[in-house]
């Protein structure tokens, strides 16, 4: 039996808060293609509906930081070979 | 005064079929209900799993809550708006056609899903205010204050306990300059 490869990715969201604070939002499963545009319009609708507080002292959600897909790849060895 | 927060629990199904939890944290208690569900079918369309539901986690304190079968009811607070009478004019108040001199309205509307009572107090005082059933555990809160225009003010909308539901945390508006 061949070694096998599995790749897994996830989306990581950081959320930045008024008071400089951030969170991390993670995601399971990204698409393939995701926009700029995507990311911006999730940051609006979380500023204009309050979806978000900040960690320390509740403060109001300030803007996505930033947006990356982290790719992992895993090769199991076959030991039998 | 830091607000205690909430989580979602996002519901998928994954490409293949089984069925995926994401537990979103640092969500706001007063936010949107129909917003909350937009945005996490926002999230789940930037992933390739296909969505089911969401769940906001309504938090009980075991401690607090001990001993009693009784319903936290849900309860927030969300379009607050305050407005006041203009310099040298009187503050009308829409309901009863009255005019209060140098008075101060706030309206909010409330979400309310038990079966107490609501009423708001200025100030701890009972002063004049009128709830509105709008639709499914919507209320609008509107509450004249005193004639008192010293700042700032305190509202606080409160529930009243029931066989049911307790009374939930009081919710507090301060108007200022």
């Amino acid at each position: 039996m061949a070694d096998v490869v599995k790749t897994s990715g996830t989306l990581q969201i950081v959320a930045e808060f008024v008071d400089e604070d951030d969170r991390s939002i993670t995601f399971k499963n990204p698409k393939a293609t995701i926009t700029a545009a995507e990311i911006n319009a999730l940051s609006s609708f979380i500023k204009t509906n309050g979806i978000l507080l900040g960690d320390k002292d509740s403060a109001d959600f300030s803007r996505i930081k930033s947006a990356k897909k982290i790719q992992s790849t895993v090769k199991y060895l076959d030991l039998d070979s | 005064m830091k607000m205690s927060k909430t989580s979602l629990i996002l519901t998928t199904t994954d490409i293949l079929g089984r069925k995926q939890q994401q537990s979103i944290t640092d969500v706001n208690p007063n936010a949107d209900t129909t917003a909350l569900k937009t945005f996490a079918q926002m999230c789940n369309a930037l992933t390739t799993d296909t969505y089911v539901s969401t769940d906001r986690i309504d938090k009980i304190n075991c401690d607090l809550e001990a001993g009693t079968s009784k319903t936290t009811p849900t309860f927030s607070a969300s379009k607050t708006t305050f407005s006041k009478a203009l310099a040298g004019q009187d503050a009308t108040s829409t309901d009863d056609g009255m005019i209060y001199n140098s008075r101060w309205t706030v309206q909010t509307t409330v979400t309310y899903n038990g079966d107490g009572v609501l009423y708001a107090s200025v100030n701890n005082a009972i002063d004049t205010f009128t709830v509105t059933y709008s639709s499914a555990n919507t209320y609008t809160v509107k509450a004249i204050t005193s004639t008192s225009t010293t700042l700032p003010q305190t509202i606080t909308i409160h529930t009243t306990e029931t066989d049911t539901y307790k009374a939930a945390t009081p919710i507090t508006l301060t108007l200022t300059a």
